[in-house]
């Protein structure tokens, strides 16, 4: 259904492309994981299978929506492609939504043009109790501010399923969100795939809440992908000395009282180019191999070290 | 057992909202304790008292066995310092490194010289020179983080609030960060209390925990204890939302 | 900055004007005033004062490159004399009025509580008279002249700067440095002084260039009504004022020149006061 294609995208006065000749598929009825840490290009991922890349971006590759080609459509096309085809869910849903305006109104106005006031409001209250609000005949009514995060953040969804889309593009949905509530929107969103079918890219820095539910997994550093698979196997045999040092790196209520073993420095950002291989300064295996050309993926692994 | 620090009774009112509600913990000297919750649980207002940013309504804080309410801000300040969350925006963002540094010394210590111990405090979390003359927006998060702990040690406070101090850090440099305020604790004789919302870092770095909601703490004890045998409901609740993979 | 204060008409004059080139043309204005007033003697073809009666009301001419007035005074050298009240009296006003808004802004920011309120209340008071019917007060009381309308012009925008200063006091304290810097003991006052003020410094000079532009213009009308500098000094104001007559007699120099010397310097300041404020919200 998606398909990103060898996608390269280098912001202007920048070292290094911010994504580097990466390739993802997403299927429908698949919820599949963008994990990475800040700068890796999960983000602009997002943006750019949207057709929302910063002014001065220069790409190569293709972004493939059931076949059509995002980076070459029209704004009418993008238009029809954000609401039909791929919807995004931010991370903070107060930024979202105008504070202004009647929840019921913020959906609508998606609606309106195609269907007609009067059934755009009907539908409003529907996708309302589809997200889980108790109420959608009173909050269609309410203000954002009167609603918690949580709440606002199930109408955020609601407007993403708007359109009805094949893709969602969820960015960081939850960060912003306390522990118990992104416990709830996980769940929900959960339920909706089992119900509506659509594909979702999940874009998270966070392991833990990627294996709880994507079925496979892209790992992001620098731009690249470092290792991809099934959920399950990534996480049970992690490949990648970068995967198998964030796992570690991640603290476990499990994990009483023991450290996380950190990876030493830090990611590279986007003025520096180091050569080779972006993971090989805080890599322990890193030989001197490493740095004098970055191995593909090869296997769903770009690591010369990684066993078959 | 000593006490480092000492909380009582504490509360504070908004208006009609009570943000925190007859608050009581102790932290043993050398300890750590986890002061857990989410967003309105009222933790980062128990941070801001007791640093004698908000006056609180009633209770009482000791530090060492001093009273916080009758001591003078520096007498304070060399007893209890704090890290926030936000790593850039703690720093002054027209000081190099070593500048923020020495003007602490030089409230603090006046007449010392400084140069040797903004050098040994740089190196205590993991800087060198280079770092030292650095403006805070040339530094990477974990780095001005470094800055920021370095900073709050410059005084030797007998106890340092970790406001969230880990949470905006990327995971990779996050543990490096846990791993260099475990090494501190075990240098100096420092105790720590650790707020965040995040229940895995709590039981990686705390040895003693209280979950607070909406202003009370509804449930405190040995961190093991709490994260694997919790007794109130709402405890229950954050450990089953927290991630963990659905296999 | 959302919390500048300009006036509806320029700003869109400004605002549609804005570019790089414009930022320079701007600033050579302003070096263009300030070596005219500081070097008048030197750079004046002629005595802004003396009275060449062939020349009444002369047009452009090899003598007299922008004209003559009704007395024969060679304009050119008078509007560069005019330059010096014309920024002195503005500098006075705007100094005098970036002290007292930022000792006032900070100290209603810091304490907040009754004393922001008190503050708060005394600036709204003094924003109610508008600072040219407040100025005309004060000449009506004390006599024309320049100190008279400059101090009260200062009090008249001390407001202004004010709020301002309180405004992005209180975004700047919510930083968390602040709080860090409150918690290793420091006090109130070295916090503001040291810490506070230069981080929101560029603000303020923002503010404070923009309000120099409307002294100006303000100062040059007290002139024009002729309670401000008084004729026959060299003074752009009190030069529109004398040059009515001119006008009447079917010659437009000695008003132009003058004229066209406000309205420049204004725009100017305004150019180079917004200009800075974007700079420092794009940081």
């Amino acid at each position: 259904m998606l398909e990103i294609d060898d996608l390269s995208v280098r912001l202007p006065r920048t070292a290094r492309p911010a994504i580097d000749r990466i390739s993802l598929t997403v299927a429908e009825n698949e919820t599949v994981g963008l994990v990475g840490e800040s700068g890796s290009g999960k983000s602009l991922t997002a943006r750019a299978v949207l057709g929302l890349l910063p002014k001065g971006a220069r790409t190569s590759g293709e972004i493939r929506m059931d076949g059509a080609d995002v980076l070459s459509m029209s704004p009418a096309g993008l238009r029809r492609h954000r609401t039909h085809a791929a919807a995004m869910i931010y991370q903070d849903p107060r930024a979202a939504i105008s504070p202004f305006r009647r929840i019921g109104d913020f959906l609508a106005e998606i609606l309106r043009e195609e269907m007609g006031a009067r059934a755009a409001r009907a539908r409003a209250v529907e996708l309302l109790g589809m997200v889980g609000l108790p109420e959608p005949e009173r909050h269609v009514r309410q203000h954002p501010h009167e609603l918690s995060g949580g709440m606002l953040q199930r109408v955020v969804i609601a407007a993403a399923l708007a359109g009805e889309p094949r893709l969602l593009l969820a960015d960081e949905p939850t960060t912003a969100l306390d522990v118990t509530t992104q416990a709830e929107i996980i769940r929900l969103l959960r339920e909706l795939r089992a119900r509506t079918r659509t594909g979702m890219l999940f874009i998270t820095h966070d392991l833990e809440l990627a294996a709880m539910i994507c079925d496979r997994v892209y790992v992001m550093y620098a731009g690249r992908v470092m290792e991809t698979g099934p959920t399950r196997q990534l996480f049970a045999k992690p490949r990648h000395p970068y995967t198998e040092g964030l796992l570690s790196a991640t603290p476990r209520v499990s994990d009483l009282g023991t450290l996380p073993p950190p990876i030493p420095g830090r990611p590279p950002d986007l003025l520096s180019a180091p050569p080779g291989c972006p993971f090989a300064p805080r890599c322990p295996h890193a030989m001197d191999s490493c740095t004098a050309a970055a191995p593909l993926l090869v296997d769903g692994v770009a690591c010369v070290k990684a066993e078959p | 057992m000593n006490i480092d620090l000492e909380v009582r009774g504490l509360s504070k009112r908004y208006g009609a909202f009570t943000a925190v509600d007859d608050v009581g913990f102790d932290l043993a000297t050398g300890g750590s304790l986890g002061l857990v919750g989410e967003s309105g649980s009222g933790k980062t207002t128990t941070a801001r008292l007791l640093l004698g940013l908000e006056r609180p309504d009633a209770g009482t804080v000791l530090v060492a066995g001093r009273p916080l309410a009758s001591l003078g801000r520096k007498d304070r300040a060399r007893l209890i310092q704090i890290v926030f969350q936000d790593p850039l925006g703690s720093l002054d963002p027209r000081l190099t490194v070593e500048e923020s540094l020495a003007e602490v010394l030089r409230l603090h210590f006046p007449g010392e010289p400084h140069a040797a111990r903004t050098a040994e405090l740089l190196e205590q979390v993991g800087l060198g020179p280079r770092e030292a003359r650095a403006m805070p927006r040339e530094l990477s998060g974990g780095q001005r983080q470094r800055v920021a702990i370095a900073r709050a040690l410059a005084v030797r406070p007998k106890v340092l609030v970790l406001d969230e101090a880990v949470a905006a850090l990327d995971v990779s440099v996050q543990a490096q960060i846990l791993g260099l305020l475990a090494e501190i604790r075990t240098a100096g004789d420092v105790s720590y209390l650790f707020i965040t919302h995040d229940l895995a870092v709590v039981g990686c770095v705390t040895d003693h925990v209280a979950v607070m909601r909406r202003g009370r703490i509804v449930e405190s004890g040995p961190t093991a204890r709490v994260l694997t045998a919790p007794e109130h409901e709402y405890t229950r609740l954050l450990l089953d939302s927290v991630p963990r993979p659905a296999f | 900055m959302e919390q500048l204060v300009v006036r509806p008409g320029l700003r869109g004059l400004t605002g549609r004007l804005k570019g790089g080139g414009l930022r320079t043309a701007a600033l050579a204005v302003i070096a263009l005033l300030v070596v005219a007033a500081v070097l008048a003697p030197l750079v004046a073809p002629a005595d802004p004062d003396a009275v060449d009666l062939s020349a009444v009301l002369a047009g452009p001419s090899a003598d007299h490159l922008l004209g003559a007035d009704a007395s024969g005074r060679d304009l050119l050298s008078r509007v560069i004399y005019g330059a010096r009240t014309g920024l002195l009296g503005p500098l006075g006003v705007v100094a005098l009025s970036t002290v007292l808004g930022v000792v006032i802004g900070l100290a209603a920011a810091w304490h907040g509580g009754w004393v922001d309120a008190a503050l708060s209340r005394s600036m709204e008071l003094v924003f109610a008279f508008p600072g040219l019917l407040l100025a005309m007060l004060v000449v009506a009381m004390y006599g024309p002249g320049q100190l008279g309308p400059v101090i009260t012009l200062a009090v008249a925008y001390t407001p202004f700067v004010g709020r301002m200063v309180r405004g992005v006091a209180r975004g700047e304290m919510g930083r968390p440095y602040i709080a860090a810097y409150r918690a290793l003991g420091f006090s109130g006052l070295t916090i503001c002084l040291r810490h506070l003020l230069p981080n929101i410094a560029p603000v303020i000079l923002a503010q404070s260039t923009i309000n120099f532009g409307y002294a100006l213009l303000d100062l040059a009308g007290l002139a024009f009504l002729g309670l401000g500098v008084q004729p026959p000094a060299a003074d752009w104001g009190a030069m529109i004022n004398e040059g009515q007559s001119a006008v009447l007699q079917g010659a437009l120099g000695p008003i132009l020149v003058p004229g066209m010397a406000i309205v420049l310097s204004v725009i100017a300041f305004n150019i180079v006061g917004e200009s800075l404020a974007d700079r420092v919200s794009r940081r």
